[in-house]
């Protein structure tokens, strides 16, 4: 017994540095990734989905013009297969509609997409809103 | 992780081992780096396929936050387990399988947060509950691949003439629901499982269970896998077909029911459907269990 104690402690004092190491960066990390996900899962409210769309640019192509937008949720909930459209309008005729979808959109994340439209939406109204989702 | 062991020397008559290398010492920590790399490679390839699996990302930041804090709070034991049963008799404690289960899971992380982000699955501008969960379920498998790449690629290159543990009766049933936690644990995110679920009759349901049990008792006992168990002489084919092999299906069956509950496999769906979802998963799981028993 009285061996078998020594034995343990004299590995433990020749266990390599970096073995030291390694193991306090997984018990760091290890640690840290449970009390952020019960932070998460318990701390923070429960928002449903809000998602906010904004035009970040757009480019002519050859035959269209590609409006890249950046759609950002501001819920805590996930959004699957999230629908949006964009409509041109010149006064209160809609000239075209053009869909576009994202499988998911995470709560407090943002995701990047793009509408290719034949009108130039820097000569008329573009209205871009979002329509329906699944919950995971 | 151990190659600290293939530089240690051993005087029999006292048991004890020489000290002769400090924690600082240059080839005791070089050896050991080799050990780490091989813990990244073993990590690598029994994370592959779900590092690469759409469902897999997905589910990191959708599924419940509790649940996913629930399944890495049963990996810690197990990846000490592992780590302590495919050690040394002689020379593994307690406290070095879990310096090991920590280790496996700092190598998984950076190995996952690596190619996550070289496959622009994690972006830097993402947010933390995106990438945590994403990088976190990639910790079970990894991290059971970690240890396994040791006591597979690791002991027979270093250490010929030395056994590993005696596992027992318990450390069987243990290797068992560690290995059907790591086949389950890749398969249930995939939509396929709830896709067979709905395509199959209750009767081939049946047949799946069996053709389950059938196997892990064939994988074990008569296949000729390197590993292969011999029957105690003392036990009948049936005592060791129920010991092993049906309460091992059990086990693996109760295993995948876990896991398809931790990734909400089971969330709006009926008793019978539930109860299919969980024999089809069983499949792998009872494969991954009586696989354990022979890698082990």
């Amino acid at each position: 017994m009285a061996a078998k104690t020594s034995r343990a402690r004299t590995q433990r004092e020749t266990t390599p540095l970096l073995e030291w190491i390694l193991g306090g960066i997984g018990l760091v990390l290890f640690v840290a990734a449970i009390a952020f996900l019960v932070y998460e899962g318990s701390g923070s409210e429960d928002r449903p989905g809000d998602v906010e769309i904004r035009i970040e640019e757009i480019i002519a192509t050859d035959d269209a013009y590609l409006v890249r937008y950046r759609a950002r949720n501001l819920g805590t909930q996930t959004l699957v297969d999230l629908h949006i459209s964009a409509r041109v309008f010149d006064g209160s005729t809609e000239l075209e509609r053009v869909d576009a979808g994202i499988d998911y959109l995470p709560g407090r994340s943002w995701r990047r997409g793009g509408f290719y439209l034949r009108e130039d939406p820097r000569k008329y109204r573009v209205d871009i809103r979002v329509g329906g989702y699944q919950e995971p | 992780m151990r190659s600290r062991h293939s530089s240690d020397t051993r005087r029999p008559e006292d048991g004890i081992i020489d000290s002769g290398h400090r924690i600082t010492d240059f080839k005791t920590n070089r050896d050991y780096a080799i050990g780490v790399a091989r813990a990244f490679g073993g990590a690598l390839l029994f994370s592959l396929p779900i590092l690469m699996t759409m469902e897999t990302w997905f589910l990191g930041f959708t599924m419940d936050r509790f649940r996913l804090v629930i399944l890495m709070l049963v990996l810690l034991p197990i990846l000490v387990g592992l780590a302590y049963y495919s050690g040394f008799e002689d020379s593994t404690h307690l406290f070095d399988s879990i310096l090991d289960a920590f280790v496996a899971i700092a190598v998984t992380t950076s190995m996952a947060t690596i190619v996550l982000l070289l496959f622009g699955v994690i972006e830097a501008g993402s947010q933390a509950n995106e990438w945590i969960g994403k990088i976190a379920l990639q910790a079970v498998p990894g991290s059971i691949g970690a240890l396994l790449a040791q006591s597979q690629f690791g002991r027979r290159m270093q250490d010929e003439d030395r056994q590993s543990r005696e596992s027992g009766d318990f450390g069987e049933y243990f290797l068992m629901c560690a290995g059907a936690l790591f086949l389950a644990a890749n398969i249930a995110p995939t939509e396929e499982v709830l896709a067979i679920a709905q395509q199959m009759s209750p009767w081939q349901s049946v047949v799946l269970a069996v053709l389950s049990l059938a196997l892990m008792h064939t994988f074990v006992y008569a296949a000729g896998f390197r590993g292969q168990h011999e029957r105690p002489q003392d036990q009948s084919l049936a005592a060791t077909f129920v010991k092993f092999s049906v309460n091992g299906y059990v086990l693996a069956l109760a295993i995948s029911a876990f896991i398809c509950w931790t990734f909400g496999r089971f969330d709006g769906l009926a008793l019978e459907e539930a109860v299919q979802v969980i024999v089809v998963l069983g499949f792998p799981a009872a494969v991954g269990a009586a696989s354990a028993r022979l890698v082990l």
